[in-house]
């Protein structure tokens, strides 16, 4: 009796953290859905993108590669390379979970977002099933009825507008990056060591985009690595970090 | 137009995979420093590469729409943070550019 009332109180307040992870999500999401249609793939390829992969940056740096013809393979390295860094946050996420159950765990890392652990890492404690669940369904109901919304909206908008949506990509990685800059200085030079040697590769090279990014995004954050001082900052994240939502 | 569902379906499993694993192996929290650091520099040097040269080829007729477009989007995140505002600028001001081309 009591477990369930614990549980049931845990959900709600998940599923708070949830709505708010929700509409930050949301218009990230529709910028995800038209630029899908712009590229040409079908609604069911957008909403099954949003469904089973759950992830920002990476969805839409996936469907920008698709576009510029890579094949199956460099997709998913590029994609798996800009994924990396969740292995530092499911590392200090699965510490801090309750349970330990396999099912559990291995449903609870398919949502566990960069917005998504932001929220869970600021929790006293451990961190409960019933929490998790709250505001993981939440924040992918958020990014899947977005993409959705953005797709069908797609249809309706003006062609002159529906052409400069082509900017809201790098509009997005622009922003993100200024947030990353701001919290560390230091990194647009890796920033900027990445953009010259995939321009340099691209415009000069016989690599194929998929290959070319792979290369120049590994090589900058090794000479990251090497040059900046180790004190930087590790874990935080902000890959689409909406922070005003979700410190109320 | 053909569906897309193999590259969808990889890319699912790109992402899934670096976040279960660390679930079911626990060493992976006790990474050394520096792959630690690489791990952590490795999202912004995606978003160089992301950003370049695309950003430049997207609007090959009219590059300097997109070069605006992106330093709008960047000077609004600077100074009023969030995404979705300098994503809707960076929008319009591209839109004004493209209309003057």
């Amino acid at each position: 009796m009591q477990q369930g009332y614990d549980n049931r109180r845990q959900f709600i307040e998940g599923a708070k953290a949830g709505v708010s992870i929700f509409i930050g999500y949301f218009p990230a999401a529709i910028a995800f859905g038209l630029i899908c249609r712009n590229t040409g793939l079908l609604f069911a390829d957008a909403f099954l993108f949003s469904v089973t992969n759950f992830a920002g940056a990476s969805q839409f740096f996936a469907v920008n590669l698709m576009a510029s013809g890579a094949i199956a393979a460099e997709v998913a390295v590029g994609v798996f390379l800009v994924n990396l860094r969740y292995l530092l946050m499911s590392a200090s996420l699965s510490q801090r979970l309750e349970t330990q159950h396999p099912l559990t765990k291995a449903l609870v890392a398919f949502g566990n977002t960069d917005e998504v652990f932001s929220v869970a890492s600021t929790r006293e404690g451990k961190v409960s099933t019933a929490f998790m669940t709250g505001i993981e369904v939440f924040s992918w109901a958020g990014w899947v009825s977005g993409t959705v919304t953005g797709f069908l909206v797609g249809s309706i908008l003006p062609p002159g507008i529906q052409q400069s949506v082509g900017i809201t990509l790098y509009a997005m990685f622009a922003a993100l990056l200024v947030e990353e800059i701001r919290k560390e200085v230091r990194y647009i030079i890796i920033a900027a060591t990445a953009g010259l040697l995939n321009s340099f590769f691209v415009i000069y090279t016989e690599l194929s985009t998929g290959s070319s990014f792979v290369i120049s995004m590994t090589a900058a954050a090794f000479i990251g690595t090497v040059i900046l001082p180790d004190s930087i900052r590790e874990l935080e994240t902000s890959e689409l970090t909406m922070e005003e939502t979700y410190h109320d | 137009m053909i569906s897309k569902l193999p590259f969808i379906l990889l890319s699912a499993l790109a992402t899934y995979i670096p976040r279960a694993v660390p679930f079911f192996m626990s060493w992976l929290s006790r990474l050394p420093a520096p792959i630690k650091k690489f791990l952590a520099v490795m999202p912004v040097a995606a978003l160089g590469s992301l950003l370049f040269p695309s950003v430049l080829l997207e609007f090959s007729h009219a590059p300097a729409a997109g070069i605006i477009g992106v330093i709008a989007a960047a000077v609004v995140a600077w100074f009023r943070g969030g995404l979705i505002l300098s994503i809707l600028a960076s929008i319009v001001v591209t839109y004004f550019v493209l209309m003057a081309y």
